[in-house]
C-alpha cells in the first residue's frame, strides 16, 4: 500500500506523474517562484520550480553536461563565461571544469532560490560558488546584459520556461537575442536550454530555432533524453562564427585535454555529433516555428 | 470540479482503510512530518478540513470535524454522571477531549499521553491544546496509560480512553487487563467511555472487546456518531458503568456545542440493526 505524501505534477492536460515524497526538504515561495524540494528513493533529491521538475539527483549530470560542454568545446578559447539562470549551481560547476575559463559569472534573479539550493542541494554546485573564478550576481538577466557592456566568449541560458507571469518570458525573444549577440566576443557562442524536444510539445523549441536563425549565422539545435523529465530535451547552440558540427572527435578530445576537463559522466568526443542528430519529427516541426518578439513572446499554455 | 484546471499540481496524502479503499487528501502544506519514539506524526493543512493530525498514517483529528468525535467522547459520560469531579483521560494528545471536559466544573483532569512529541506538535498546531494546558485543573502526565492506571493511588468518576487504533503504542489499551485495572480505579458511580473503532470496518475487534467487557462491567452500551474523516464516516464508542444507564439521562448540556444535545444523546444510543443484533447475540 502506498502511504505517506505524493507530489503530483501535470505533464499535460491528460497525463500526471506522482512522486513519492520520502523526505520533504522545502516547500515555499520565493519572490519569483514556487519551490518544492524533496527526496525520492528512486530519483534522489528533486527540485521543482512553479510545479515543474527542474533537476533530479539521478540524472542532473546529463542535463548540465549536455547544456555546457558542446558549446565550451566549440569555442576556440573560452575564458569569460556568463550563465543566465542556473540557480542550482550545477551549470557553473560544469563550466569551471575548463581550466581555460578565467571568469565565470552566474546571473540569477532569485537570491532565495540560490540559497535554498545551496542549503538542500549542495551536490549540484559542489563548491562552485567558492571557486575564486566564479561570481554570483543577483539581478534580472536582461537588465544585466543591458547595463553591462562587457563581452563574453560563451553565454549560457539555463532559464526556466516562459510561463505566464514568470520571470523568463522576455528572455526568449528576438530583441533579447540581439542583445546577447552584442555581448559576445567575435567568436562568441550562445547556448540555451530550449524545452521539450518531444513531437507533441516542441513548439517552443521550434520557435526558438526560427527566432535564433534571424539573429545568428550559426544555429545548431541538439537534444538528449532526460529520464527525470520523461522527455527528450532540446538545446540550441548559436554562434557568431564557430560551428559545433565542424569539429572532429579528435579535435574535441584535444580541446578537452588542453582545457584539463575532468570528471565527465555523460559527454565525450564520440557523443558530440550524436547529440546534433535530430529525429525526423523535429526537422518537420522546425518548419512551423514562429518568430518570437517582445510584442509576441512565447508563453506555455499547456 | 476544481481539478479540471490542467496545470494543477498538489501534494496528496492517502489513508487506506482496507487494501483497496480509503480517503484522499490534497495537501496545501506539510506542517510537520517526523517519527517520534513511538510513531509517525504528521500534520498537514488541507483546504477543506484545515489542519489534520495523522498518527502512523491514520487521521486522528481535523480542525473542521473534530467536534463530532470530541463532543461524543465526553458529553454522554459527563452528562450521565451525577457529579463528576475527578476525570482521567488516557491518550488523546491533541487535547480535544480535555477541552470538552473543561466545560464542566470538574475538580481535576489527569491527562495521560504516552508520546511527548504528540503534545509538543499539537501544542504548536492546535491552539486549544496550549490553552487548556494552562488550566490549573489539568495535570499532564507523559506515561503509558496502562502503567499510569496501575500505579494510580486515587479513584476517578469518569475515565475516557481516547486511544489510537490497536496498532503501535496503544496496543495495551485494547486488552482485558487494562479494563480490569481501570475498573479498580473507578468510584462507585464511575463511568468509562472508550472509542471502539468503526462499526462497519472493525466488527471483529468490537466483538472481541465486548466479550471481555461484559464480564467486567454490568452495563455495556454501544453508541455511535458521525465523524466524517474516520473510516466509513461513522464511529463507535462504548459506555461502561455498573450503575448508570445513559439512556435515562435528561440533563441540559453545556452551551456552545456543535453536535451534542439532548436529542443526539438519545439518538446515539439507538443502535442500527447490525449492532443491535450483535449486541443481542453476545448477551
Amino acid at each position: 500500500m502506498e502511504e505517506g505524501f505524493f507530489y503530483v505534477e501535470s505533464l499535460s492536460p491528460y497525463v500526471w506523474r506522482r512522486y513519492k515524497v520520502d523526505k520533504l526538504y522545502f516547500e515555499g515561495k520565493t519572490k519569483f517562484q514556487v519551490v518544492h524540494c524533496f527526496y525520492n528513493n528512486f530519483l534522489g533529491k528533486v527540485l521543482f520550480l512553479d510545479h515543474k521538475i527542474q533537476s533530479a539527483e539521478i540524472d542532473e549530470f546529463i542535463y548540465h553536461e549536455a547544456l555546457v560542454h558542446p558549446s565550451l568545446v566549440t569555442h576556440p578559447r573560452p575564458q569569460k563565461v556568463v550563465i543566465l539562470g542556473g540557480g542550482e549551481g550545477a551549470t557553473l560547476r560544469e563550466v569551471l571544469r575548463y581550466q581555460s575559463v578565467r571568469q565565470a559569472t552566474m546571473v540569477d534573479i532569485d537570491e532565495e532560490l540560490v540559497a535554498i539550493c545551496q542549503k538542500y542541494l549542495p551536490e549540484w554546485s559542489a563548491g562552485a560558488f567558492d571557486d575564486p573564478r566564479s561570481k554570483l550576481i543577483i539581478t534580472d538577466a536582461r537588465q544585466f546584459l543591458e547595463r553591462n557592456e562587457e563581452k563574453y566568449d560563451v553565454i549560457i541560458s539555463d532559464l526556466t520556461e516562459p510561463v505566464s507571469g514568470g520571470p523568463s518570458v522576455y528572455l526568449f525573444t528576438k530583441e533579447f537575442f540581439e542583445l546577447v549577440k552584442r555581448r559576445l566576443t567575435p567568436e562568441g557562442v550562445w547556448v540555451l536550454q530550449a524545452g521539450s524536444a518531444d513531437e507533441k510539445f516542441s513548439q517552443f523549441m521550434s520557435s526558438l530555432v526560427k527566432t535564433l536563425e534571424s539573429v545568428f549565422p550559426v544555429v545548431r539545435p541538439y537534444w538528449s533524453f532526460i529520464l527525470s523529465f520523461s522527455l527528450p530535451w532540446g538545446f540550441i547552440c548559436a554562434s557568431l562564427k564557430p560551428d559545433p558540427l565542424s569539429l572532429s572527435a579528435e579535435e574535441i578530445k584535444d580541446r578537452l585535454e588542453a582545457r584539463q576537463v575532468k570528471g565527465l559522466r555523460f559527454y565525450y568526443p564520440g557523443l558530440h555529433h550524436g547529440l546534433f542528430a535530430l529525429p525526423r519529427y523535429l526537422l518537420e516541426n522546425f518548419k512551423r516555428g514562429r518568430l518570437l518578439t517582445d510584442d509576441n513572446p512565447f508563453i506555455w499554455t499547456l | 470540479m476544481k481539478r479540471e484546471k490542467f496545470d494543477s499540481f498538489w501534494l496528496e496524502k492517502k489513508e487506506y482503510h482496507t487494501n483497496s479503499c480509503g480517503l484522499f487528501f490534497e495537501v496545501q502544506k506539510v506542517l510537520y512530518a517526523e517519527n517520534s519514539k513511538y510513531q509517525r506524526i504528521e500534520v498537514i493543512e488541507n483546504e477543506f478540513f484545515g489542519r489534520i493530525l495523522f498518527l502512523d498514517g491514520l487521521v486522528q483529528t481535523t480542525e473542521r470535524d473534530e467536534f463530532y468525535y470530541h463532543e461524543m467522547m465526553v458529553h454522554p459520560a459527563l452528562i450521565a454522571h451525577p457529579h463528576p469531579q475527578k476525570v482521567l483521560v488516557i491518550g488523546g494528545g491533541d487535547g480535544g477531549v480535555v477541552r470538552e471536559i473543561l466545560r464542566y466544573s470538574v475538580e481535576k483532569v489527569d491527562f495521560v499521553e504516552i508520546d511527548e512529541e504528540v503534545i509538543n506538535v499539537c501544542r504548536k498546531y492546535f491552539p486549544w491544546l496550549k490553552k487548556l494546558l494552562g488550566d490549573e485543573r489539568v495535570n499532564l502526565f507523559i506515561d503509558d496509560g496502562f502503567n499510569f492506571v496501575n500505579k494510580a493511588s486515587e479513584k476517578y468518576d469518569v475515565v475516557l480512553v481516547d486511544s489510537s487504533e490497536p496498532v503501535g503504542p496503544s496496543v495495551s489499551l485494547h486488552e482485558q487487563e487494562f479494563y480490569l485495572a481501570v475498573k479498580s480505579k473507578l468510584t462507585t458511580q464511575g463511568i468509562v467511555v472508550a472509542q471502539m473503532g468503526s462499526p462497519f470496518f472493525h466488527q471483529e475487534e468490537l466483538v472481541r472487546k465486548f466479550t471481555f467487557l461484559k464480564d467486567i462491567f454490568s452495563k455495556v452500551y454501544f453508541y455511535t456518531s458521525p465523524v466524517p474523516t474516520y473510516p466509513a464516516g461513522e464511529w463507535g464508542y462504548v459506555f461502561l458503568s455498573d450503575k448508570i444507564d445513559p439512556r435515562q439521562i435528561k440533563r441540559k448540556p453545556p452551551k456552545g456545542l456543535k453536535y451534542y444535545n439532548a436529542e443526539t444523546h438519545q439518538r446515539a444510543f439507538l443502535l442500527p440493526q447490525l449492532l443491535a443484533k450483535l449486541r443481542q447475540d453476545l448477551g
